[in-house]
Order: C-alpha cells, then sequence, then structure tokens
C-alpha cells in the first residue's frame, strides 16, 4: 500500500464512442465532453479502477513505453478528467 | 451525373449477409450520402463501413460524416441524461415504467450502441397511470406538445402523450406501442412482463422482452410515421437476425396481438430493402405468410399516405366488441374543453367533423 488514490470512473455517466474517441456526459449536469488521445486513453483504462501508477503501467505496456515516461500524462490527464468530474476516489480501494 | 443513394439502403452498411451497394454508380452524389445519413441517423453505419474498407469516402465526405456522427451522439447522450432523470422523477411519483426503442434499442441490440442514434426519449408507463405520469412531469417542468383529446382518451385509446423537456427535448410517454385498430389488439400486459435490466449512468433500467422488443421494431417499422426508413428496418434486421428471442414466444405474442400482418411485413420489407441473404426460420415464415383480407386491408388503410390520426383510431371500431365501441366513439367525441379550445373549435363542430370522417370510412 503506498496511499495513492484509486481512481474509477464516476458512475453517473453516460458516453459513446464517435470516430475520433469518446463524448462523456454526467448526468448531474455538465455540458457534454470529448476525449481524445492521453485523456481517452486514462479513460479507457479506467474501466478497472486503479492508482496512477497502476494506470501508467498498463498503458506503458500497450505503447512499449516505461512506466516513468507516461506517469506525469496519465498523472495530468487523471486530474483534467477529476475536474470535469467524469472520474472520482475510489473510496472502496 | 452523379446518381442518388437511396437512403434506406445506406442501413444495410455492415450487416452481415447482405448483398447491397449503398452508394451507387462510379460517381456517387456524395452530398446527398452526406444529408440522407445526417437525417437519418446513418452516419456512423457509413463510417463505420469506411473504416473496414466497404467504401472510399473522400475526405472532405469523412469529415462531414464526423461531425454528423458526433452532433447524433450529443444528442444522444443529453437524452439518455434526460431518461435517467425523467425515469426517477416517475419512480418517486410510484409510476413504473420500462425503456422503449433508442436507448433500449442501442444498448440491448446493437454490438456498438454508438451505432444507433436516437431523436427522443421513449417510456411505457401504466395505462391508468398515464395522467400521474404527465402531472408529474409537469411539476418537473415538462410540458404537453399539443392539448389532448382528455383524460378518457389518453387512459384506454391514445398511443403515447408526447412531453417537451425544460429544453426541448421531446419525451414520448407510451400507453402502447400503436395507434387505432392494431395498438387496440396489442396485450399491454406482455410489454410489462420479463423485462429484461439495463444500466444507464447506474441506474438500473427496465426495458421490454427480447419478443416484445422486436414486435414494437416492427410495429415502429411497418405503422410508424416514417415507413421503411433506413433505421427502423435496421433494427428489425438486427434483432430478427441476432435478438436473443424464443421463437414459440415471440409466435404466441404475436397471435395474442393479431399482429401477424405486421410482423411478417416488417421482416419482409427488412429483408427486401437491405438485401439480406440469410434465410432464417423467421423470414421464411414471414415471406410466405398470407394474411387476413380484413388485416391486409387494414394494414394498406393504416399506411396509406391519405391516412390521419384521426382515421386510424377510427379503425379500432372494427376490432373492438361493442361496449369498447361505445367508450372509444364517446372519447372522441366528447373530448375536454382544454382540446377544443387549442383546436379553435366547439364542440358541435368537432362533432360534426367526427362524424363526417366516421362515414366517409364506413
Amino acid at each position: 500500500m503506498t496511499g495513492e488514490p484509486s481512481w474509477r470512473r464516476r458512475h453517473r455517466i453516460v458516453w459513446r464512442y464517435t470516430t475520433e474517441g469518446v463524448v462523456v456526459l454526467p448526468v448531474g449536469g455538465g455540458e457534454p465532453v470529448s476525449l481524445a488521445g492521453a485523456a481517452l486513453a486514462v479513460w479507457q483504462s479506467l474501466r478497472t479502477p486503479g492508482t496512477v501508477e497502476e494506470v501508467a503501467g498498463r498503458l506503458a505496456a500497450g505503447v512499449g513505453a516505461s512506466r516513468d515516461e507516461v506517469r506525469d500524462g496519465v498523472s495530468r490527464a487523471i486530474q483534467a478528467l477529476a475536474s470535469q468530474s467524469l472520474v472520482e476516489e475510489d473510496r472502496r480501494a | 451525373m452523379p446518381e442518388a443513394p437511396d437512403p434506406a439502403r445506406l442501413a444495410a452498411l455492415g450487416l452481415p449477409g447482405t448483398l447491397v451497394d449503398p452508394v451507387p454508380g462510379p460517381s456517387p452524389d456524395w452530398s446527398a450520402v452526406v444529408r440522407a445519413a445526417d437525417r437519418d441517423g446513418l452516419a456512423g453505419l457509413v463510417l463505420t463501413a469506411a473504416q473496414q474498407g466497404c467504401l472510399d469516402l473522400p475526405p472532405l465526405v469523412h469529415e462531414q460524416l464526423v461531425h454528423a456522427h458526433g452532433r447524433a451522439m450529443v444528442r444522444v447522450l443529453l437524452l439518455e441524461r434526460l431518461l435517467v432523470q425523467v425515469v426517477e422523477v416517475l419512480d418517486g411519483s410510484g409510476v413504473e415504467t420500462r425503456i422503449l426503442k433508442g436507448s433500449a434499442v442501442a444498448r440491448l441490440d446493437y454490438a456498438n450502441p454508438s451505432l444507433r442514434p436516437f431523436g427522443d426519449v421513449d417510456v411505457l408507463v401504466p395505462s391508468d397511470r398515464i395522467d400521474v405520469a404527465v402531472a408529474t412531469l409537469e411539476r418537473w417542468g415538462c410540458r404537453r406538445r399539443s392539448t389532448g383529446l382528455g383524460a378518457a382518451f389518453d387512459h384506454r385509446w391514445g398511443k403515447s402523450v408526447t412531453m417537451l423537456s425544460p429544453d426541448g427535448l421531446e419525451i414520448d410517454l407510451h400507453r402502447t406501442l400503436a395507434t387505432g385498430r392494431f395498438g387496440a389488439m396489442v396485450e399491454v400486459a406482455d410489454l410489462w412482463g420479463e423485462p429484461v435490466p439495463l444500466d444507464v449512468a447506474g441506474t438500473r433500467l427496465l426495458a421490454l422482452g427480447p419478443e416484445a422488443r422486436l414486435l414494437h421494431a416492427a410495429y415502429h417499422a411497418t405503422l410508424g410515421s416514417v415507413r421503411q426508413a433506413g433505421l427502423p428496418l435496421r433494427d428489425v434486421a438486427e434483432m430478427a437476425l441476432y435478438g436473443q428471442w424464443d421463437a414459440h414466444r415471440l409466435r404466441a405474442m404475436v397471435r395474442r396481438w393479431q399482429g401477424e400482418i405486421v410482423l411478417a411485413t416488417a421482416v419482409r420489407d427488412a429483408w427486401r430493402v437491405l438485401e439480406i441473404q440469410d434465410v432464417t426460420a423467421l423470414s421464411a415464415w414471414a415471406h410466405r405468410y398470407e394474411p387476413p383480407a380484413d388485416a391486409a386491408r387494414a394494414l394498406e388503410r393504416h399506411r396509406s399516405p391519405d391516412a390521419t390520426y384521426g382515421s386510424q383510431q377510427l379503425a379500432a371500431f372494427a376490432v373492438l366488441p361493442w361496449s369498447q365501441r361505445v367508450r372509444l366513439a364517446a372519447a372522441l367525441a366528447l373530448p375536454d374543453r382544454e382540446f377544443l379550445a387549442s383546436r379553435g373549435t366547439t364542440l358541435p363542430q368537432h362533432l360534426a367533423l367526427v362524424l363526417r370522417r366516421g362515414l366517409r370510412r364506413a
């Protein structure tokens, strides 16, 4: 245990894939958000909840990079998704 | 001269077993393809076909379709958010619901829900609770799109009540699946039995069972206002080919509804328009089915370009016992005062109109 928070997609959200990524909308309010690039990759990875380290590990393995190379990008993407109320800390973890 | 595509045939794109060539000729009219795909919700199917190498889209056409599909998906999300809210609000008033069409079909009957856009929210509510449902949504900020004939009609004879959300999105509160004769024969109890759960935004919603869903798709494709449009026929094809329905239960249900002609027509139309080559037990039955003469006449009248909502409702007389004919006649002839005011008519004028239509029909 590192004490690092685990993240998950918020439940009260609807989304659809488009040719350019995914469009996400919180049911509680707000506007539709289009996700592409790193945000999309992190969103997809968070189908299974995980810490920044875990998500970075999954994505790094997928693209043949090291965890260190992608960690900062993952962290920034998670913070951005959290600020849009699309992901939240998984307090059950 | 560029050739315009048949919009309905675009709906065959990506369907295994079809031989359709949806974009005709060496120089198709791409602007017509974009217009049709955008209008009929088929942009996702066209783009998927292009991704799979079945279509070679010019770059500008591709870009226009990407935008069209993106817009359609944003609308779908706004509608799904509304759907969840509507179900929760109705649940708070003790009104049970079943999800119809759009969201349920996209999530339960398509391998990729993003290929099945929709334009409104459709919810089934119990016949005797439709006024509670309307009042609940009005308190929540919705309004009726138009004034109905009255509570007596809504409860027993109406197909649905259309509401508008505060954002102007459409909510159809259904009591049954069709108007007139064919709607009157639908066993509403069948719509409530054995629902299928689906999770939307962490909320557990209930949809119709697979047999009722297939029949609803057939009723919509055959009796709906936009007949032989691509997406309703694609729904029928998806469910007929890949649905989890049970043949015995489907046969029993369609018999109870006396809806064999509706199902057979929908399946035949889907097979013909989408050029499906597979022969299934259902498609074989549909192609050899011969309807009773009165049912064939009734369907022809229902689908006639001259048919009106009123004439379709009057057609229910043919299949109702006398006691119910009297009730339907009263509901049609004696609407609420608000209805008359909204039409700028008086009761005698309305009675004369109903009588004229009834006599013309007879």
